[in-house]
């Protein structure tokens, strides 16, 4: 086999990349000093700041725990389609991180990692490097933008917003709805299953209606599903669109949005069928896991989620590296309840390994997910799942279901889950 | 070699029984059953029953095992960090374990209808139940 000579550049820009890696660990300051057995956590969502805390909490404070955040509060996504609706504000989703280290002693460290070294078990940041025992990869997803033509990183970001990340793109799109005419269209695009939170496009299509309905009557939203059907809870949806917005929400089944563009005050969302012209697009793209996740080279064959052994989340690919929340290739529902239950089974694990013994054999965790309908009604998807020994996988256990219908008394247990959630995570 | 393998297997046994002092009798029962053996096969059993009775006294008044204490884990999205309830929901640290059996039964068979408890509740086994209940009424509110 001969190299051409671009192929044997990259080659030795690689070995330039593998052989500077070890010498810049060695030069880069420990950012914070390593004394014990330590656990680094990478990202402080739902999954990443509860493993911080119960592996503190359960150790008896004895593992060291370091928690990497790029973000400097924490921004639920739970409930972030209230925000669109107008019941909630992106401050009553906001929270700090402080007292994971004022009552459990984590180490916070804002920044960006930027390399990790499975072998030198180290992470790398832009002002030093972290080094573990174990690492805790939980970066939540990315978006696939280049599924799309004519959607990148900063269309989604200026124009186009997805708004799947709580935060700036949540308040953004709530402007765009702000500044929509009465009578004007909202058009969302839900990508192909799986994707973070599913029932999440379709609580939004009401959130929005709901807006609309105080607001500009007159407007509509559109669906254009990339799924054959409804993805989640069907037939509450359904009832809620039609018994609470009736002519203003329109489902269409199969209508993946291949092509954008944005053509001044108007954008143009491009199906399989048609070009549709609208005036607020909402495109959630396809979700891959985090970049991190990329970096520990945790991501299986499908190159989109990380396999894990379900006992200890730990990767399928990398030795003590563990993988939790909507990075993981799994039969669980991509949701915030999910990514705290699969935090504290790897919590758990990670303790008893470190002590030298087994995880716990049969994992077991329960998951619920409220969808609020309107500024005062919610139903759920509820369903617990247990660890199937021979499959090696996490199973659905019998009893799961969903609301008999939306009510108020489930809007009130949505923001019951809301507060005591969010405790359990951070305080 | 047999003989720690039985032993082995008598611990896993208390692991699986809820109520420790039960578990301390199935210690004596199983000693019993041992005495059919010779005599020096009996002599071990009873130092391993000895030794098996005094670790089951001393695990007695620990916490409870970290397995209950997992089982729990989740619930605490809507009942929180150990049962202790930030808003709304009932608080489960510190409740009778009897009252939390009953109650998890009656949401598993439909005596006692709810919104959600029931699609909970159908998940887990009775004996589940009893762990969760020990570990929540050990939970200071």
């Amino acid at each position: 086999m001969s190299l051409d000579r671009r192929n044997f550049m990259m080659l030795t820009a690689a070995g330039i990349v593998v052989a500077a890696f070890p010498g810049y660990a060695i030069a880069s300051s420990e950012i914070v000093k390593k004394k014990g057995q330590r656990v680094v956590v990478v990202g402080g969502g739902f999954g990443g700041a509860t493993a911080a805390k119960h592996i503190r909490m359960w150790s008896n404070n004895k593992i060291e725990v370091v928690l990497v955040e790029r973000n400097t509060n924490f921004i639920s996504c739970p409930m972030s389609n209230t925000v669109l609706g107008g019941s909630r504000t992106i401050e009553d989703l906001t929270r700090s991180y402080d007292t994971l280290k004022s009552k459990y002693g984590i180490e916070l460290v804002q920044g960006e990692v930027t390399a990790i070294d499975p072998q030198k078990q180290t992470v790398m940041l832009a002002n030093g490097h972290l080094s573990y025992d174990r690492l805790i990869v939980a970066p939540g997803v990315d978006f696939m933008f280049d599924q799309i033509e004519g959607l990148s990183a900063e269309v989604s970001a200026e124009s186009i917003p997805h708004a799947w990340k709580a935060g700036a793109q949540t308040v953004l799109l709530r402007k765009q709805l702000e500044s929509m005419p009465d009578g004007g269209v909202f058009a969302i695009s839900v990508p192909k299953m799986p994707f973070r939170c599913p029932p999440g496009p379709y609580e939004r299509a009401c959130q929005v209606a709901n807006y609309m309905q105080k607001n500009k009557p007159k407007s509509k939203v559109l669906i254009l599903d990339a799924n054959p059907d409804i993805a989640s809870k069907k037939g509450l949806f359904m009832a809620a669109w039609n018994e609470l917005y009736p002519g203003m929400v329109e489902y269409r089944a199969d209508s993946a949005v291949m092509k954008v563009d944005v053509a001044g005050k108007v954008k143009i969302a491009t199906t399989e069928f048609e070009d549709v012209k609208v005036d607020v697009l909402n495109v959630i793209p396809q979700m891959k896991a985090g970049a991190v996740a990329n970096m520990a080279g945790v991501i299986g064959e499908d190159n989109r989620w990380c396999p894990v052994d379900f006992l200890s989340y730990e990767s399928r690919l990398q030795k003590n590296i563990h993988v939790i929340g909507d990075s993981v290739s799994a039969a669980l529902p991509k949701s915030g309840h999910m990514a705290t239950s699969q935090a504290k089974v790897c919590a758990a694990a990670i303790i008893e390994l470190m002590s030298g013994n087994q995880p716990d054999a049969d994992p077991t965790m329960a998951n619920t997910c409220y969808s609020m309908v309107s500024s005062s009604e919610a139903m759920h998807v509820a369903n617990v799942y247990r660890f199937d020994a021979e499959k090696k996988s996490m199973v659905s256990a019998p009893g799961g279901g969903v609301s008999a219908s939306r009510s108020e008394m489930e809007g009130s247990f949505a923001g019951y889950w809301f507060d005591n959630i969010l405790s359990d995570v951070l305080l | 070699m047999k003989n720690m393998d039985s032993l082995g297997g008598l611990q896993h046994r208390r692991m699986d029984i809820a109520g420790r002092s039960i578990s301390g009798r199935l210690f004596v029962g199983s000693c019993l059953k041992g005495g059919v053996m010779n005599k020096i096969r009996f002599q071990t059993l009873t130092i391993a029953c000895a030794i098996g009775w005094s670790l089951s006294a001393v695990i007695a008044n620990a916490a409870p095992d970290s397995h209950s204490r997992n089982l729990t884990a989740s619930c605490a999205a809507c009942h929180g960090t150990n049962g202790r309830s930030v808003r709304g929901t009932p608080i489960l640290a510190g409740m009778d374990k009897k009252s939390f059996v009953v109650q998890m039964k009656d949401f598993k068979s439909g005596a006692r209808p709810a919104t959600v408890m029931h699609q909970h509740a159908k998940g887990y086994s009775d004996e589940e139940f009893e762990k969760m209940a020990e570990f929540f009424a050990e939970q200071k509110r």
